[in-house]
């Protein structure tokens, strides 16, 4: 499924390898000293308090932002040169809800390149079709994308990001606006995806992760790493400082 | 109306008025659907403004210097151009500013215009048709510069579909998957700017921004994908520019402000169409 590239990339076991990462905005620092592996194949979770640098970790391995220190390496090369290779998710409130578009031509960005012209050829589509069925959408492909509900928009991107054929998948809160029935659909659909891809999402939402993903990164100006059924209670108070949704969440089946 | 259909058939400067206004219309549907989608309207609405000073100093050197060639044509091309361009790195750079620039740019372009038109010695009544559009005034040769322009802007707006939509739908995907987003941002600005240029004939720079957004605002209640909005648009806009030189023919009115009343009506009336059948639709779930 990895897409063959002409970069000279050194095989790397880790998707993901930041060391000694700083970044501020203008006059706030928002990450300092972070260090942080994640392997390839694994299914973290990325939590954290509001402000505490969760988005903007992501943006710096999507390569949006640049670091005032230290190096990030994705994918064994620059965030920059890595983009083709990993797919993102944004959360679906941040689009525009009257845009004129059908459920594939949405999936269809996925297949677009920076230095591709001209139509999109019939093997795009089979990859965009292909796409949408494993997110289970393949009925839905003519549909408008603003007649869906948050969960089926929610699939849309993801199935746009599995359009990039990528190694790594980043979501930006896939559970988030997602009722608890369709927040499950998610969680096994994102395990499916984490059989052949790596699988990285960022949560605000930690009792609900902790029991699914692998590994648990918490960020809160640093990065804290944690297998995922070594996180209790008292870890997620130290990092939040008050109890969070640990139980509100648990409907473990 | 069937006065208008007889005149038509005689005389060829209205015959050329419709061209005008049918090629103005095709280009209007293209890139008036990407206006609407992405919201720029007050930004096509800047550069549409500045567009004045470009005309007024075209006219003037033509008149004043001899540079008989320079036709106000070529004048509102290179200022909306440059109005685009400028508009487009505002807007890119200094996000929290862009309004108050893009509002003083809009003036300031005007009042030059003004300055040169009133330095050029004969009637001032260049300024009102710039401003309020003659198509009537249009001649075959102003059509064929019209054609070409018309012909640019279709043919960049449509090969470059899948990448404007991309950039118009969700910006920061598009800058992931490699494309060069503020590339296609100033390229849209551009054909924006063209498309002003063809419309300030047709209905003058005031309402230029009535017709480059009423008729993909129509549209958008009925249609599914920015294709359908293109050419759905293109149609209204092909209907309200030919009704607005039909209906103002008898009773002499201005036939550019005729067709923003009528592009203007129309939208009123789908906009309260859809408002009730909404209405009509929550109240028969509700008591369902």
């Amino acid at each position: 499924m990895s897409c063959t590239t002409a970069e000279t990339a050194l095989p790397s076991d880790n998707a993901i390898e930041i060391r000694d990462l700083a970044f501020s905005y203008t006059n706030t620092r928002v990450l300092e000293n972070v260090n942080l592996i994640v392997p390839r194949g694994d299914y973290a979770c990325i939590v954290g308090p509001n402000g505490g640098g969760k988005t903007t970790l992501l943006r710096l391995v999507l390569g949006l932002l640049q670091p005032d220190a230290g190096r990030i390496e994705v994918l064994g090369t620059t965030p920059r040169n890595a983009r083709h290779r990993v797919g993102y998710m944004p959360q679906y409130v941040q689009l525009d809800p009257q845009f004129p578009v059908r459920v594939f031509d949405v999936a269809m960005m996925g297949r677009l390149r920076g230095n591709k012209f001209g139509p999109f050829t019939s093997a795009d589509r089979k990859v965009v079709r292909d796409a949408l069925a494993q997110v289970g959408l393949a009925d839905f492909a003519r549909r408008p994308f603003a007649a869906l509900s948050g969960g089926q928009r929610q699939r849309v991107l993801i199935a746009r990001a599995l359009a990039c054929e990528p190694e790594l998948l980043l979501l930006d809160e896939p559970t988030a606006n997602l009722d608890p029935l369709v927040q499950d659909d998610m969680n096994d659909l994102l395990r499916k995806l984490n059989e052949r891809l790596t699988v990285i999402l960022v949560s605000h939402d930690v009792g609900f992760v902790a029991q699914r993903v692998r590994t648990v990164i918490c960020v809160n100006g640093d990065a804290t790493v944690h297998a995922a059924e070594d996180i209790t209670g008292d870890s997620i108070r130290n990092l939040y400082g008050h109890d969070v949704q640990m139980v509100h969440h648990d409907h473990s089946h | 109306m069937t006065e208008y259909f007889h005149a038509v058939a005689a005389n060829t400067f209205l015959q050329i008025a419709l061209a005008a206004g049918l090629l103005a219309s095709v280009a209007c549907g293209v890139i008036g659907s990407y206006v609407v989608v992405r919201r720029i309207s007050y930004i096509a609405g800047g550069i549409a403004h500045c567009v004045l000073g470009g005309m007024g100093a075209a006219y003037y050197l033509s008149r004043v210097h001899g540079l008989t060639w320079l036709h106000p044509l070529y004048g509102a091309i290179a200022a909306a151009l440059i109005a685009a361009v400028i508009i487009g790195i505002v807007s890119l750079r200094g996000r929290q500013r862009e309004d108050t620039v893009i509002g003083a740019l809009w003036a300031i372009g005007m009042a030059t215009g003004v300055l040169f038109i009133a330095r050029t010695p004969g009637y001032q009544v260049e300024l009102m048709s710039y401003l309020f559009g003659n198509i009537l005034m249009v001649t075959s040769n102003d059509l064929w510069l019209l054609g070409v322009l018309d012909t640019v802007v279709i043919g960049v707006g449509l090969l470059m579909y899948n990448q404007l939509q991309a950039v118009c739908f969700d910006e920061e995907f598009a800058r992931l998957r490699g494309l060069n987003v503020e590339f296609y941002y100033i390229l849209l600005l551009c054909l924006t700017a063209l498309t002003v240029v063809l419309l300030i004939s047709v209905v003058g720079i005031v309402m230029v921004i009535a017709l480059l957004t009423l008729p993909a605002a129509i549209a958008g209640h009925f249609c599914r994908t920015l294709w359908q909005l293109m050419l759905a648009s293109a149609a209204l806009c092909m209907i309200f520019t030919t009704a607005g030189q039909a209906l103002s023919y008898t009773p002499d009115l201005p036939p550019g402000a005729t067709t923003i009343v009528l592009a203007g009506a129309a939208y009123v009336i789908v906009f309260a169409a859809a408002s009730l059948r909404r209405r009509l639709r929550s109240v028969s779930a509700a008591t369902a």
